[in-house]
C-alpha cells in the first residue's frame, strides 16, 4: 500500500519539473575577421561599428574579430565601420550585406530562428579597408568567420 | 447516505495502515469464490463517466475547450479494461510562437486494483497502463524570430499556416483511486505519466502538444491528472 502512495507522490512531483531552456543555436550574427593585407595575419583594429542610422553596436574597441547582428526584417543591411586613429579622428568605411532569409524551427523553448543564404558583400574602398574576402555562401552558424577584411 | 460517507472516511484511513497480510488472506479466499461466506460478490457492468476538470477549464479559460469520456469494464474481481475518449482544442502561447492544436484522442488499457475491499465495498486503488492515439491539426498562428539581443528588432511573422492530419501514439502508466460514494456512483482521481511512441510532425516545426497527452517535453514525456465522476450500469454480480 505504502509503495503505491510513494509512486503517486513521485509522479506528482515529476509533473512539476517541466522547465525547458533555450540552449540551442540562435539566429547567427555576421562574423568579420580583420587581417593584414600583406602578411595575412590577424591584425587588430580600433573600431566603432554599427548599422546605418542606429546607435553604435561597439564603440572605440580594439579587436581582430567582430560578431555583429544581421537585420531579420530585411534582405540587406549596411554597417558603418569607423577606424579610430591615434589622434582620435575617425575614418569610416561601409559594408553592405545582402541575403535570402530562411526561417527554421529550433525547439519548443527557442522557437524559430533565421538563417541567411546566398550572401553577397560589397564595401567602400576609401581609406583603410583595402580588400575583403567572403568565406561562405550561407550564414547558418557562428562557428567560423564569414568574411575577412584586409587592411 | 451516512453509511457511504463513513465508507469514504474508512477507505482513506485504511490506506494509511498496512494491509499486506490481509491482502494475502483475501486473495486466497477469492479463488474459492461462492462457497466461502467471507467473499462478497462484486458488481459487473459497464462503468461510464466524464472528466469534470475539462468542462470547468473549458468554461473558465478562453484558450481551451475539451471533453473526456471515461469507461471501464470489470473483467475479474481486480482486473478492469479501461479507456478514455476525448476531444480538445487548445491554443498555446510558447515563448516565441503561438499555435492552436485541435483534435480527438482515444486511450485503451487495463487497470489493476491493489486495494482489498471489505464487505460489500467496491473502491479501487489502481495501477494501470494505456495505449493512446490522437489525430489532430496544428495551426501555427504567429512567431517571432529568436535572436540574441535587440540591436535590430526581430521579425514577426503573422500569417498563419495550418497543418492537418497529424497524429501521435503514446503509452501511459496510470495510478489512481475510485471511491463509491453512492450506490454505483464513483468519484475518481488519477495521475499518469506518459511517453510518446511516435508522432507525425508538421512540415516546418514539431508537435509540442497533442490532445490526450498534453504538453510534450523535449524527451517525449508528459503527465496528466484527471478527476472523474462515473456511474456503473450493473449487469450481474459474481
Amino acid at each position: 500500500m505504502k509503495k503505491v502512495y510513494l509512486a503517486l507522490f513521485i509522479i506528482l512531483i515529476t509533473m512539476g519539473c517541466e522547465d525547458e531552456f533555450c540552449l540551442d543555436d540562435t539566429t547567427p550574427s555576421l562574423i568579420i575577421r580583420f587581417r593584414d593585407i600583406d602578411t595575412n595575419q590577424l591584425k587588430p583594429i580600433r573600431l566603432t561599428a554599427g548599422g546605418v542610422g542606429l546607435d553604435a553596436f561597439i564603440e572605440n574597441t580594439t579587436l581582430d574579430s567582430l560578431a555583429i547582428p544581421i537585420n531579420t526584417q530585411s534582405n540587406t543591411v549596411t554597417y558603418l565601420l569607423s577606424e579610430i586613429l591615434d589622434d582620435d579622428t575617425e575614418s569610416t568605411e561601409s559594408l553592405t550585406l545582402t541575403y535570402d532569409i530562411e526561417d527554421e524551427f529550433v525547439s519548443k523553448a527557442c522557437g524559430f530562428r533565421s538563417v541567411f543564404k546566398n550572401i553577397q558583400i560589397s564595401t567602400t574602398n576609401n581609406d583603410w579597408l583595402l580588400d575583403f574576402e567572403v568565406l561562405t555562401e550561407d550564414i547558418t552558424n557562428e562557428n567560423r568567420a564569414h568574411v575577412e577584411i584586409l587592411h | 447516505m451516512l453509511k457511504y460517507y463513513i465508507n469514504t472516511i474508512l477507505f482513506v484511513l485504511l490506506g494509511v495502515l498496512n494491509l499486506q497480510s490481509q491482502t494475502k488472506e483475501n486473495t486466497q479466499q477469492d479463488s474459492i469464490s461462492v462457497k466461502n461466506s467471507n467473499y462478497h460478490p462484486k458488481t459487473y457492468g459497464l462503468r461510464v463517466g466524464v472528466d469534470v476538470l475539462k468542462p470547468i477549464l473549458s468554461y473558465t479559460l478562453d484558450e481551451f475547450k475539451g471533453i473526456e469520456v471515461v469507461a471501464d469494464w470489470r473483467l475479474k474481481t481486480r482486473l478492469f479494461i479501461a479507456g478514455e475518449l476525448g476531444y480538445s482544442d487548445r491554443t498555446l502561447q510558447e515563448d516565441n510562437f503561438n499555435h492552436t492544436v485541435k483534435g480527438q484522442y482515444i486511450k485503451l488499457g487495463l487497470n489493476y486494483n491493489l486495494y482489498t475491499n471489505w464487505l460489500q465495498m467496491d473502491n479501487e486503488l489502481f495501477l494501470g497502463f494505456r495505449y493512446g492515439f490522437s489525430n489532430f491539426s496544428n495551426r501555427l498562428n504567429n512567431y517571432t524570430i529568436f535572436q540574441e539581443g535587440t540591436y535590430f528588432d526581430p521579425r514577426e511573422v503573422t500569417n498563419s499556416i495550418k497543418f492537418s492530419n497529424l497524429n501521435a501514439h503514446w503509452v501511459e502508466l496510470v495510478a489512481g483511486v475510485k471511491v463509491e460514494v453512492f450506490s454505483n456512483l464513483y468519484l475518481g482521481f488519477a495521475v499518469n505519466i506518459s511517453k510518446i511512441v511516435s508522432t507525425k510532425d508538421p512540415d516546418i516545426f514539431e508537435n509540442t502538444y497533442t490532445p490526450g497527452f498534453g504538453k510534450i517535453s523535449e524527451n517525449g514525456n508528459g503527465a496528466n491528472i484527471n478527476y472523474t465522476v462515473s456511474y456503473r450500469i450493473p449487469i450481474y454480480k459474481k
